[in-house]
């Protein structure tokens, strides 16, 4: 797996505990790690705590090691899994359920009254990418993405067999790395 | 499909299991099935790395801006203290409160999460595990003398070992996840020893790690022994068969500072 020299110079700087390469890493990726810890915590103070957070670890114990992926991967897995870590720290399955109708990529055009855009290609193209999925398998993402929820469990949200879900996954994959690849590292 | 890494068409119900691991959305048994499938055949890692790249792609969709404020937190932060590591830091959490389990899980997922990669899976399925256990034994939820604990250990000598323990005393259970243990040999165990305010040194358990240097480990403990406060944690390497030998007995990592 090749690491962007960008990224390579960066992770360098975090372990040699340059402020400056923090501030760098924060510019790179802060906000999309931001947005995304706000799109499943649905709180702005609880999504600062969990970029905080991860920032934090990466500052103390940077432990990114190139050859498991590359660093905005990294990022987004740590990211997503405090977040839902701490998403079902404090939600039953219950508040779950109700809250999965919010569970939805923003939209590829147009703006949610609460966000900000962040009008760049890429996340445009991203959500173009998004939104081209067909609606159940789209839903499907959604709510494992943002959610955490099981296939089992979106198979019973859904209403379909969970074969089908499997299904929506794979195909949801193979599309979206299909229309993403450019800018797949 | 043709799967980019092994030139190999790749079976429906196979990307089926792979995407669905990486999403984290299969059941634990599923889960411990790819992860064995992985080990045999590593090459299919290749496939996960491009699904986690399709997900750290897919952040890209939210539109939320940051604060600004943030920014300036995070830049503070080479200032700061070490919150998490410091060493021999002993946390009663909230006593008389009981933690939860998923969000201790939470904390030791994220302890792990930062090295394992796949290995995470390990840690899903002990938290599965844990999350039954709660299920089964939930009769001492209004326990009046519950008490829970976090404990920070590093390595002794400078090594750069690192574990996080949480002890529900009261429900008698402990979890323990470690980094850079180097695994022991058959014959060797390490051993999680609990200190208590009442001068007592009581095995919590033992354990190895992989050959990663990591382990999330589950163990059951009497909590009618841990009749004091529980001081300091220490971990020592040592021979399974004799316990009683201090003489084999390595002190490999400790809370205390």
């Amino acid at each position: 797996m090749a690491i962007s020299s960008i990224d390579c110079e960066l992770i360098n700087g975090l372990k040699a505990q340059q402020p400056e390469a923090l501030e760098r890493l924060y510019d790179s990726y802060g906000g999309m790690m931001y947005g995304l810890a706000f799109h499943i915590l649905g709180n702005r103070q609880e999504a600062e705590d969990v970029v905080q957070d991860v920032f934090l670890q990466l500052w103390h114990r940077c432990s990114y090691d190139p050859e498991r992926g590359s660093l905005r991967s990294f990022l987004m897995l740590i990211l997503r899994s405090r977040a839902l870590d701490r998403l079902r720290s404090h939600n039953s399955r219950l508040n779950m359920a109700k809250r999965s109708k919010y569970l939805t990529f923003p939209e590829a055009e147009g703006q949610s009254p609460l966000d900000v855009a962040t009008s760049d290609e890429m996340s445009q193209l991203v959500r173009e990418a998004l939104a081209a999925l067909p609606e159940k398998q789209r839903r499907a993402l959604e709510l494992s993405y943002f959610g955490g929820m099981t296939q089992q469990e979106i198979a019973h949200s859904l209403q379909v067999p969970l074969g089908t879900v499997k299904s929506y996954f794979r195909l949801s994959f193979t599309k979206l790395r299909h229309s993403l690849r450019d800018f797949m590292s | 499909m043709t799967d980019s890494s092994t030139s190999q068409p790749m079976d429906d119900d196979l990307e089926e299991a792979l995407a669905g691991y990486v999403l984290g959305a299969l059941s634990p048994a599923e889960m411990v099935k790819v992860e064995h499938f992985l080990r045999s055949n590593p090459q299919y890692i290749e496939q996960i790395r491009q699904m986690q790249d399709v997900m750290g792609v897919m952040a890209y969709s939210t539109r939320t801006k940051a604060p600004e404020l943030l920014r300036s937190k995070i830049l503070t932060i080479p200032q700061s203290r070490r919150p998490v590591q410091h060493p021999s830091r002993l946390l009663p959490i909230r006593p008389s409160v009981r933690l939860p389990w998923r969000q201790v899980g939470g904390a030791i997922a994220a302890l792990v999460v930062l090295t394992l990669g796949i290995d995470n899976v390990l840690l899903r399925q002990q938290l599965a595990k844990l999350e039954l256990h709660r299920a089964e034994t939930q009769i001492a939820e209004d326990h009046v003398t519950e008490e829970d604990y976090v404990f920070d250990l590093r390595g002794t000598n400078s090594t750069i070992a690192t574990a996080k323990v949480i002890i529900d005393a009261d429900a008698g259970e402990v979890i323990i996840g470690t980094q850079n243990l180097p695994p022991l040999p058959e014959n060797e165990a390490y051993h999680l020893w609990a200190f208590t305010s009442d001068q007592s040194k009581i095995l919590c358990g033992r354990f190895n790690t992989n050959s990663d240097g990591q382990t999330v480990s589950h163990f059951s403990i009497d909590p009618k022994v841990y009749t004091g406060h529980i001081r300091l944690l220490r971990i020592s390497r040592e021979p399974i068969s004799n316990t009683s030998q201090s003489s084999r007995r390595v002190l490999v990592m400790t809370s205390e500072s």
